[in-house]
């Protein structure tokens, strides 16, 4: 009896096994195209098709789109040659002296705007992001808001200063055109816009306690003009800021490089 | 120059060695050079595929073991999908070479609210051709199957009956 029972079954599971194979294969034609059904995958189709991409539209808006434009930039800042006339008498010496591999400009592009052409090898790349200037300053020393000037200050704390920085924070805009594939290799020229929202100096010192003062007399706008390569999601970019940091008659005069990389 | 005489000689080529008629392979050509264009963008509003009665019988081997089916008679399979208005004008230039001769005006019916249409043209002395649009919203497919086949075997394929 029990062989009986066991033939059965056996007998039925290869019927059935048999029937699902049997209508697994099938073809349909819809609204997809030829839809096959898989041998082994009853219930998912396969799909046979060589996949045409094309640009219906070339203008976008938004995060992560094509753009020349990375979300994230890192680059070093350098002052071309230092414009101290306004001192002149007062004997403060070279104060902007930089420590340029510490002296940062980060940047971060929240939004994108692009327009490419249909081939996606000329476009033109517009974004709204975040930048900070960082100008590490001798540890000796910070910057003092004097009467409508900047001036150096010596630190005359006791404790001993871990770093003395000047930062300038802006919002960003900057606009870009672009030639050959942003997504392989392309060369994008173009300019910014910093709209300043605040300038401050920060000393630190060991054991973590820190200094700030803020508001200088900084220029308002500061714009440039950017040269950037980019190599699939990586570039390497050259900032060239001619608008002077602080206002005229306010503080040094110097214009500012940066070179730096984007992801 | 050199990169538009290739072109040239492949779609050359490709409408002599082609199963279907010049007609529908000039609009078909023209869809797969605008992939050639764009070929690395993210962009799916346009996608071809094609394959041969042969690949038909590698997918399918359980059917090609039956000498009546379907995919033995199936000479080669091209379809343009449109996902989208933006290529609207190939579409609309496949419909226009549909309703010109050679082609034939076979059905304009509605299955699971597609809406198909069945053309067919003469192939060689015994075979033929069938151009089949189907739409649905903004999506529209154009599917031009050709061999030994039947309005019956169109009909069963568009049911799934096979």
């Amino acid at each position: 009896m029990k062989h009986c029972t066991l033939l059965l079954l056996l007998l039925t599971a290869a019927l059935l096994t048999g029937i699902g194979k049997a209508e697994a294969q099938s073809m349909r034609l819809g609204i997809d195209g030829i839809e096959f059904r898989s041998p082994d995958e009853n219930q998912s189709s396969v799909y046979v098709g060589l996949p045409v991409w094309y640009s219906s539209s070339s203008f976008n808006i938004g995060r992560n789109i094509p753009t020349s434009i990375p979300a994230f930039e890192l680059g070093w800042n350098m002052l071309s040659p230092v414009d101290y006339g306004i001192y002149e008498g007062m004997g403060y010496g070279s104060f902007l002296n930089l420590n340029n591999w510490k002296s940062t400009q980060v940047t971060v592009n929240l939004l994108n705007f692009s327009a490419f052409n249909r081939r996606r090898n000329v476009g033109i790349s517009f974004a709204i992001g975040i930048r900070a200037n960082n100008f590490r300053l001798d540890k000796s020393l910070t910057l003092a808001d004097g009467e409508q000037m900047v001036t150096p200050s010596p630190i005359g704390s006791d404790l001993e200063v871990k770093k003395s920085k000047f930062t300038v924070a802006a919002i960003h805009i900057p606009v870009e055109v672009s030639f050959g594939r942003w997504d392989k290799f392309s060369i994008a020229a173009g300019g910014f816009a910093d709209i300043v929202m605040n300038s401050h100096t920060k000393i630190k010192y060991k054991g973590g306690s820190k200094d700030k003062e803020h508001n200088f007399p900084v220029n308002f706008i500061q714009a440039g003009a950017t040269l950037r390569l980019s190599f699939h999601s990586f570039c390497l970019y050259c900032n060239y800021t001619p608008t002077a940091i602080f206002k005229s008659g306010c503080g040094p005069k110097t214009q500012m490089w940066t070179i730096g990389i984007g992801l | 120059m050199r990169k538009a005489i290739a072109i040239l000689v492949l779609m050359l080529v490709s409408a002599l060695a082609a199963a279907q008629t010049p007609q529908f392979m000039e609009v078909y050509n023209r869809t797969l050079t605008r992939f050639d264009r764009n070929a690395d963008t993210d962009d799916t509003s346009l996608r071809t595929s094609e394959f041969s009665g042969r690949m038909l019988r590698s997918i399918l081997p359980d059917k090609a073991c039956d000498s009546d089916h379907l995919v033995n008679r199936i000479e080669a399979i091209r379809q343009i999908k449109f996902s989208g208005p933006t290529h609207i004008d190939l579409y609309e230039r496949l419909r226009k070479v549909a309703e010109s001769e050679p082609y034939e005006r076979i059905t304009i019916m509605n299955i699971d609210n597609e809406t198909v249409y069945v053309y067919t043209a003469p192939y060689k002395k015994t075979e033929s051709e069938f151009l089949i649009f189907i739409t649905k919203g903004e999506a529209r497919l154009a599917c031009d199957i050709v061999g030994d086949i039947t309005l019956d075997d169109v009909t069963n394929l568009l049911f799934g009956r096979n």
